[in-house]
């Protein structure tokens, strides 16, 4: 399992990038999730709801109503022009991590403990 | 019962909105979510219950957890939203109330106003003064690198940097001695200056004026660029590339050529000075009040006409000034080789610009130093001031809003906590003080030109921004308006409500110790100290004023002559006629500040002293200055006098006396070599000897703050150089005396400026700065008093209105005016007895430390604690006995029918 603090530093980004694939709504976006992590990462209506609710209020994405066949309603997330922007950062500093860790852990176990003197 | 899903749902809706964190958005949000998972469970094949039992277990397997989530974003946008809107819904109810409040109790506020106003008035015009007197030079560029040159000589440290050759230097020899110094690695630049004080008369225009001030340079370019004057007309070049060029100051071009000179053709325009022409080159702003030099007119002239400069110079970033004096000591010998290898010179002294008004104290400083004490004695009194302010504020106000409680209370019962009441509080205090600026404005404008004019210093003149005085007049006016508000408002603040709405808070009389009279003790104890402060000021100024110097300090004038001895004596003669004149005599002056000592050395022994004044003066001066001497037939009869005969002092004559064995017999006749350092090339002959011809009394030629040192007279007949003529004079119509010697000297023709000074002034002129700490001390006592007082008036006129109900009574039990006065007086006697307590040892404390910078000075007795003690005492008495007196006469059924 992913420890509570990694979920908590990727959910933003995440959100951001699934998105920026086109509207979806919030079962969907957790079902999304989990197929992509092959189960690893299993988000909860209550964690995911305040955190669309928080980043609609930072103007990252706008949500609307939707009215279904059935009579049902959905709500439906779209990413704004602001929330492309903080996706490119946040791709830029996961990046970033990704290439220091990949550096690191790529390397045999001699020269990372040279590095690890320097 | 079938299970139907909407009913289902519409009752965990339901739970969902019971929790005050879930909004219906969200609920509907997880609804929807719920549905989405309630299908896909029945497609898996789940029945309807278990579907949506499942469902309602992954959107919300914990409702609490649910909530929580939900909690952080609810909460985060109150925080963002609602906690600055409040202060401004309440703000303007703060201040209705303030207002309200201020305008109900109409008498006791403004007197509280009125000690506002006071207490930043003068606060403000010490703070004013402690920046003027700490702002000195901190104008030019750079300034952490820039120092002045000084040199340690015998004992004396001097900050005249002599030339080789001194006055007989040719122009060569001083630029050497600067472009040593610049040669030095690390320093950039190095400049030097002469200016002279007394006045010369300069001729521009055929307009003759004498200038005081006037400033010589050879190093113009360098001169300029380190102090970076500004020119209004002409430049730095124009200054510096031709020799004999002038640049005058706006006021002294003013002077010259009228108020218009800034439309007149000023440059290129003839100067005579000294008959020397020199050509005017530009025209820079008048020096600001802060230098710690000032001059009206510059000359770049070929060589300095003294025997030594100004020097100053500009060094590498990071260098301290030990460095800096170790590499100019190293160099010395390409700075000035006699003074390299001479035993009596001990090295350089490096001092930083802004060091040198207020932390230098050689021989010759540019101006009089500024005196750190005095700075500190001002912060003092002024803290006095703010302190007996902000507690009047505090007192009063605790007093007044006592009654208050219900108010407080009605606050506390509508929801308000203490921190509101406290900004209530605050507000008011606040309102109060800010409303004092304008007037404590104009009160300044009024007082600082008498101030200035007073002190000799230049407050708010044009070198202070604006932006500095305002934000000084705001800074501490919040100051005192949130000082005086803090302790009512926390008081008030913390009270439980119950007992707020018991009624008044003021409790009537006890004996306990109360806030209110830990601060009336404070406040008699500030009182006293600053009492006794004055008094020992003044006391020991009386003591300077009048004690034995051991000359006639009323004597004589001076005269500015600098001629030889034939217009000397042609003066002499012309002034002798004056009725009124007793005798003419030349010589040192006297009153006067410490000047170089010389070395010395008693014949047949090889011990050196460097500590002795040597000063001449003619037998007339001896005699006019009544200077008690062992040799009295011939100091009364110069014609039989020899040509020059040497006395020494009576400390000199005790020092040889005891270092010697010898007795004052033995001692006269003796030979003293002076300089004995010195040898002369031609005759061999070492020093410059003379014998004791005599004793004199001890005579203080300083001020009082400087110890007698030994000191020799040389009395003589004939001058050679006359500097100052010395008039001795019998009358007390001194001005028309004055006009006959300025007569006399008009006749004489002189290229010079008339120039004259009473000995007695000169005398006073050493304590300029004692006279007007003694002034300004009186000044703010008695401000401080007045402010006090007004406190006192103001709280007993409202405690005696509080116990109108319980002087009724006791007036119809019988009590009589004198008992009832008596009682409210007694309150205070106590506290009055502890403020002496703890006033006495700390002024004695601080009056000491002040007196020990006096050679000279008064016993400290303990009688003007008392004489403190007893004036505060009188006055408050005053104060509380009128009060309590019309509250006493009131008619007891009156007062008995008013419902508190």
């Amino acid at each position: 399992m992913i420890t509570k603090q990694l979920v908590a530093a990727s959910t933003k980004p995440l959100l951001l990038s699934i998105l920026s694939y086109g509207e979806n709504y919030g079962y969907q976006i957790i079902k999304e999730v989990e197929r992509l992590s092959d189960g690893e990462l299993q988000w909860t209506d209550a964690m995911l709801y305040p955190v669309l609710h928080r980043m609609e209020k930072e103007n990252l994405i706008q949500s609307k109503w939707v009215k279904r066949d059935n009579g049902r309603k959905r709500k439906y997330y779209q990413i704004t022009a602001e929330g492309v922007k903080a996706l490119e950062k946040e791709q830029n500093q996961w990046k970033n991590v990704d290439q220091v860790m990949r550096a690191l852990w790529s390397k045999p176990e001699t020269e990372l403990a040279n590095i690890s003197i320097k | 019962m079938a299970f139907r899903i909407e009913q289902a749902v519409k009752d965990w809706r339901k739970q969902l909105l019971s929790n005050p964190s879930i909004e219906p958005g969200f609920a509907e949000e997880l609804v929807a979510s719920l549905y989405d998972r309630y299908d896909d469970y029945l497609i898996a094949g789940y029945s309807k219950e278990d579907a949506f039992r499942k469902a309602k277990e992954a959107v919300s397997p914990c409702l609490e957890s649910t909530c929580g989530e939900y909690h952080k974003v609810t909460s985060r946008r109150k925080f963002q939203f609602s906690q600055h809107p409040k202060l401004f819904i309440l703000l303007p109810n703060y201040i209705k109330t303030s207002i309200r409040h201020l305008t109900r109790k109409k008498f006791y506020n403004a007197i509280n106003f009125l000690s506002l106003v006071i207490g930043l008035l003068f606060t403000l015009l010490a703070i004013l003064y402690i920046d003027y007197e700490t702002s000195f030079d901190t104008f030019h560029e750079n300034t952490e690198n820039k120092y002045r040159l000084g040199r340690e000589f015998r004992s004396q440290k001097y900050s005249v940097y002599s030339f080789d050759g001194y006055y007989g230097a040719p122009r060569e020899e001083q630029l050497k001695q600067i472009n040593a110094i610049q040669d030095i690695p690390d320093i950039k630049t190095a400049c030097q200056f002469y200016t002279f004080g007394l006045p010369e008369l300069v001729t521009i225009n055929n307009k003759e004026l004498s200038v005081e001030n006037l400033l010589e340079t050879n190093t113009p370019k360098r001169f300029f660029e380190y102090f970076n004057w500004t020119f209004i007309q002409g430049n730095t070049t124009s200054f510096s590339s031709q020799l004999n060029s002038a640049v005058l100051t706006a006021s002294e071009a003013e002077r010259f050529f009228g108020e218009d000179w800034a439309n007149q053709e000023i440059i290129g325009k003839d100067l005579n000075y000294n008959d020397e022409a020199f050509v005017i080159s530009g025209v820079i702003e008048d020096i600001p009040s802060t230098s710690h030099y000032d001059f009206s007119l510059a000359l770049h002239v070929e060589k300095i006409n003294y025997w030594g400069s100004r020097t100053y110079i500009e060094v590498a970033d990071n260098l301290s000034p030990e460095e800096i004096a170790s590499r100019l000591d190293a160099n010395m010998d390409k700075i000035n080789t006699p003074l390299s290898t001479s035993e009596l010179f001990n090295g350089n002294i490096v001092q930083n610009l802004t060091d040198i008004h207020l932390n230098s104290n050689m021989l010759y400083e540019l101006k009089p130093p500024g005196d750190k004490t005095y700075l500190y004695i001002f912060g003092i009194i002024s803290g006095i001031i703010l302190l007996l302010t902000v507690s009047n504020y505090t007192n009063l106000s605790i007093a007044m809003n006592a009654s208050r409680t219900r108010e407080i209370g009605m606050r506390k019962l509508f929801g308000a906590k203490k921190p509101q009441i406290v900004k209530q509080f605050s507000a008011e205090s606040l309102l109060l003080s800010l409303l004092s600026i304008p007037l404590v404005y104009l009160g300044l404008k009024l007082l600082i030109p008498e101030f200035n004019s007073f002190m000799n210093v230049e407050l708010w003149g044009n070198q202070t921004s604006d932006l500095k005085i305002w934000s000084y007049f705001f800074g501490i006016a919040l100051l005192i308006g949130i000082l005086s508000g803090m302790y009512p408002a926390l008081y008030l603040g913390k009270k439980k409500i119950i007992r707020l709405f018991k009624g008044n808070l003021v409790q009537n009389g006890g004996s306990g110790i109360t806030t209110r009279k830990a601060i009336i003790t404070f406040q008699f104890t500030l009182l006293i100290g600053l009492c006794s402060l004055t008094l020992y000021v003044n006391q020991q100024l009386k003591y300077i004023q009048n004690a034995d110097l051991g000359f006639d300090r009323d004597a004589l004038v001076y005269v500015n002559l600098g001629e030889d001895a034939d217009v000397y004596k042609t003066f002499k003669n012309e002034v002798l006629q004056i009725p009124g004149v007793t005798d003419v005599g030349t010589g040192s002056p006297l009153g006067r500040s410490p000047f170089n000592q010389t070395t010395y050395k008693l014949g047949q022994t090889d011990e050196v002293f460097d500590d002795a004044y040597d000063i001449y003066l003619t037998y007339e001066s001896v005699k006019m200055l009544d200077i008690e001497t062992s040799i009295p037939e011939i100091i009364e009869n110069p014609e039989k006098a020899p040509k020059s005969i040497v006395i020494i002092n009576e400390t000199l004559k005790q020092k040889l006396m005891n270092r010697f064995n010898l007795t004052a017999e033995e001692l006269l006749q003796r030979r003293i070599i002076e300089e004995p350092e010195y040898t002369d090339e031609d005759t061999g002959e070492v020093g410059f000897p003379f014998e004791i011809g005599g004793f004199f009394k001890d005579i203080n030629m300083f001020s009082l703050r400087e110890e007698v040192t030994p000191m020799f007279i040389t009395a003589y007949k004939d001058p050679e150089n006359v500097r100052w003529a010395a008039i001795g004079f019998d009358t007390s119509n001194t001005a028309q005396l004055m006009a006959q010697v300025k007569a006399a000297y008009k006749k004489l023709n002189l290229d010079k400026a008339f120039y004259s000074s009473y000995l007695s002034q000169n005398i006073n002129e050493l304590y300029k700065k004692e006279r007007r700490l003694g002034s300004i001390c009186i000044l703010f006592s008695v401000v401080a008093f007045f402010v006090a007082v007004l406190g006192l008036i103001a709280l007993t006129t409202y405690l005696t209105t509080l116990k109108q109900k319980e002087i009724g009574i006791r007036k119809i039990l019988g009590a009589n005016y004198f008992q009832l006065i008596k009682r409210f007086n007694k309150e205070y006697v106590w506290l009055l007895v502890i403020a002496i307590l703890i006033a006495a040892p700390l002024t004695y404390y601080g009056v000491s430390t002040w007196l020990d910078s006096f050679a000279y000075r008064i016993e400290l007795s303990g009688l003007v604690f008392i004489w403190a003690a007893l004036i505060t005492i009188f006055i408050s008495a005053l104060a509380v006995s009128l009060i309590t007196l019309k509250v006493v006469r009131a008619v007891p059924v009156k007062t008995l029918q008013v419902d508190q």
